[in-house]
């Protein structure tokens, strides 16, 4: 059950503080408890003291209830089928499924994909999702909770409802993000579920990996860059004339050759290094390839780098090619050149490599993300023009700019 | 480390060991214990009597395999896995170092190192080796011990594999048998054996929706296993794909509208039992009590090998 805590996203996770993950469990689990106000010191001793119990039938009075994790996973199953509806069909999920919803903002119009096969392949991916929403809704029954408000472009608006022209690189760069995340949630919810919820979380989780599996393959084939183009956020300060950001929050998934977007960064300027000095928030720096033009102060400025792919569980879609193949082989996804805390890598599937692989997660297994650390993808705001950084404690942004609905609705607090 | 303990090794759980587990758990064992059609000790009797539901009724006299059985199950078939994709991308056995040639069984219809129609496709089956590979260390690892040894087997069961053509046939039905057992056992399973049993799942899910559009866009012939398969087919149309899977195929093996069931809702993956995924490698569909056949000519290692 090591994986299957409730972890605090730590932007400045290292691989070492992944592998100490494990030895952490019990820890986490009482600060999990704890962070939910359960005061019941009794019973919360009985559950970190008791290895035996990994998956209780009940777990309502010491955490979230199985129906609270099968409603997380319908707050994703909401997005992504409402994603593919727009994509797809050019609106709204069947009037069935929206009673009581939330508004869709800046919903994407409907994609024309430039093959046939992609627009079959991704229609049948909207099938697949739209089912998965009806059956959570009917396994969950009077429990299941309503749709949220959502912004479709992950840009924590709730200013238009106008819908918004998408390239077909960029629909499918988002569906591969939505597939994958999917998959690493549902491997670390199944933990606490059991009998027919956890088989219906197995078979979700399948058909999820099914097409990540086809949409990263996708993606290779058409040489897409890896979209959306940013979904991790820093923030620092520059000072004009100098090439060096200072006070850096969160160096997690950048990586050297990204481009920076941002007030004072001059314009195309890359990350030509990144220097992590300690895990603190806000003690890193990096130095950029050209001067800043103008200075901020501590904290002022929000930069984003742009193809930065994720939070160093994601492995960016690519074929790595023929001088590659016996290392692919021997090493798995491979190691993108210049990255840095955590590293980057790249492969055909979203696994971890000889160098990133864990106890809990070992090479050639598929990660598992916290519900923190997905709603840290999910909460986080993509555009160059937004500047909003989901951090711990952040119970809304990005896709959820009202928040996911039901009792898992929080990055948790670092503890 | 506790994330790396078995939690259960002993095939004769301890009555604490059930109390355990919810109730509805240890009636799908009783269930799972059904397919298999296993029979055993008077034990069965005193294990369930430990459960905390009396609509467990104590009508069968079974011994419940221990999570490690369900482990060894599942190592049989990455046994299988990363044989199969060793020889046809590396030209030779899984290595020494992987343990799963200490002891093993004789593997025959080893096919030669193949030649696939572009550098993707070769690149993406040497990935889908390297997991392979190491889902067969980490479950040896895992189960330390308990750890059963490669078992004989015949990779040529379905057909000499002599071409890629026909190696990625057999290797996209391996994928999908193999995400198809994940979820059926999962079940069974707890703690840390469950979180690399899902884990796993989602990898074999990965390469079958990799090697299933492959196999459209190459035009790979295709061999139905069993009812639950689903044939790989682009409909052509997006109105029909939106549509879901059908008897033509779809893209993905999961149920359609004509194929859902209350146990495999429309979009869902299905599951099989071991014995369904054992009468598909065992080459005896529709037979029970089946113990070796087609892959494992000797049959698989450990307490579940029978269909």
């Amino acid at each position: 059950m090591a994986s299957k805590e409730i972890e605090v996203l730590d932007p400045t996770a290292t691989v070492e503080k992944l592998k100490n993950l494990a030895s952490r469990r019990a820890m986490n689990r009482r600060n999990f408890v704890t962070a939910l106000g359960v005061t019941g010191a009794a019973a919360g001793a009985g559950l970190v003291s008791s290895r035996t119990p990994a998956r209780p039938s009940t777990v309502s009075a010491l955490g979230p209830a199985q129906t609270d994790y099968l409603n997380f996973l319908l707050n994703i199953k909401y997005l992504e089928a409402t994603y593919y509806s727009y994509i797809t069909q050019g609106a709204d999920l069947p009037i069935s499924l929206t009673a009581a919803s939330g508004t869709m903002y800046q919903p994407p119009a409907k994609v024309t994909f430039p093959t046939q096969q992609i627009t079959d392949l991704v229609n049948e991916i909207y099938y697949d999702e739209l089912s998965h929403v009806i059956g959570l809704r009917n396994i969950l029954g009077a429990a299941a909770v309503n749709r949220p408000a959502m912004n479709l472009q992950g840009l924590n608006t709730t200013a238009s409802t106008t819908a918004v022209t998408v390239t077909p690189a960029a629909a499918l760069g988002t569906i591969r993000l939505f597939e994958d995340v999917g998959v690493t949630a549902i491997n670390y919810l199944a933990e606490f579920l059991t009998s027919n919820y956890l088989t219906s979380a197995a078979q979700i989780l399948a058909a999820e990996a099914f097409h990540a599996g086809a949409l990263r393959l996708i993606v290779i084939q058409q040489a897409d860059a890896l979209v959306p183009p940013a979904y991790l956020s820093f923030s620092g300060v520059i000072t004009s004339g100098s090439p060096t950001i200072t006070n850096v929050s969160n160096t997690a998934g950048l990586i050297v050759g990204a481009t920076l977007i941002g007030t004072g960064i001059a314009s195309g300027a890359k990350i030509a290094a990144i220097n992590i000095a300690s895990e603190a928030f806000g003690t890193g720096t990096i130095t950029m390839s050209a001067n800043a033009n103008a200075s901020t102060t501590t904290n002022a400025t929000t930069l984003i780098g742009t193809n930065t792919p994720s939070d160093g569980l994601d492995v960016e879609p690519v074929d790595p090619g023929a001088a590659q193949v016996s290392a692919l082989a021997t090493s798995g996804p491979l190691l993108v050149t210049g990255t840095s805390n955590p590293p980057i890598y790249e492969g055909f599937f979203n696994t971890a490599s000889i160098a990133n692989g864990t106890e809990t997660t070992p090479a050639g297994f598929a990660f598992a993300r916290t519900t923190g650390q997905v709603l840290t993808i999910l909460y986080s705001t993509y555009a160059a023009t937004s500047y909003i950084v989901a951090l711990p404690g952040a119970a809304k942004g990005g896709y959820f700019p009202l928040g996911v609905t039901g009792a898992i609705n929080s990055i948790p607090t670092q503890g | 480390m506790a994330s790396k303990e078995i939690e259960v090794l002993d095939p004769a759980a301890t009555v604490e060991k059930l109390s355990s587990i919810a109730t509805a758990r240890a009636l799908n064992r009783r269930n799972f214990m059904a397919a298999l059609s296993m029979t055993g000790a008077a034990a069965g009797a005193a294990l369930l009597s430990g459960c905390t539901s009396s609509t467990v009724a104590v009508s069968t006299t079974t011994v419940a395999p221990g999570e490690s059985d369900v482990l060894n199950f599942a190592l049989n078939l990455e046994y299988l896995e990363a044989t199969f994709y060793s020889y046809i991308t590396q030209g030779t056995d899984l290595p020494a170092s992987s343990g799963a040639t200490a002891n093993s069984g004789a593997i025959t219809g080893a096919p030669a190192k193949l030649t696939f129609a572009t550098q993707q496709i070769t690149d993406q089956l040497n990935e889908i080796y390297f997991d392979e590979l190491n889902h067969v260390i980490a479950l040896r690892t895992l189960l330390a011990s308990a750890a059963v040894p490669r078992p004989a087997i015949n990779l040529a069961a379905a057909g000499t594999i002599s071409t890629a053509a026909t190696a990625l046939s057999v290797a996209r039905q391996f994928e999908d048998v193999g995400a198809t057992a994940y979820a059926g056992a999962l079940t069974l399973l707890t703690s840390s054996s469950l979180n690399y049993a899902i884990q796993i799942l989602a990898v074999e899910g990965f390469h079958a929706g990799a090697l299933r559009l492959v196999s459209i866009q190459n035009s790979i012939a295709y061999s139905q296993a069993d009812s639950l398969d689903v044939k790989p087919f682009d409909p052509g149309s997006a109105a029909t794909a939106a549509a879901g899977p059908t008897a033509s195929g779809a893209f993905f093996a999961t149920a359609g509208a004509a194929s859902a069931s209350s146990s495999t809702p429309a979009g869902f993956a299905f599951t099989r039992t071991t014995s369904q995924v054992l009468q598909i490698l065992y080459g005896t569909p529709g037979v029970i009590g089946t113990t070796k056949g087609g892959f494992f000519p000797n049959g698989l290692n450990g307490l579940i090998a029978s269909t």
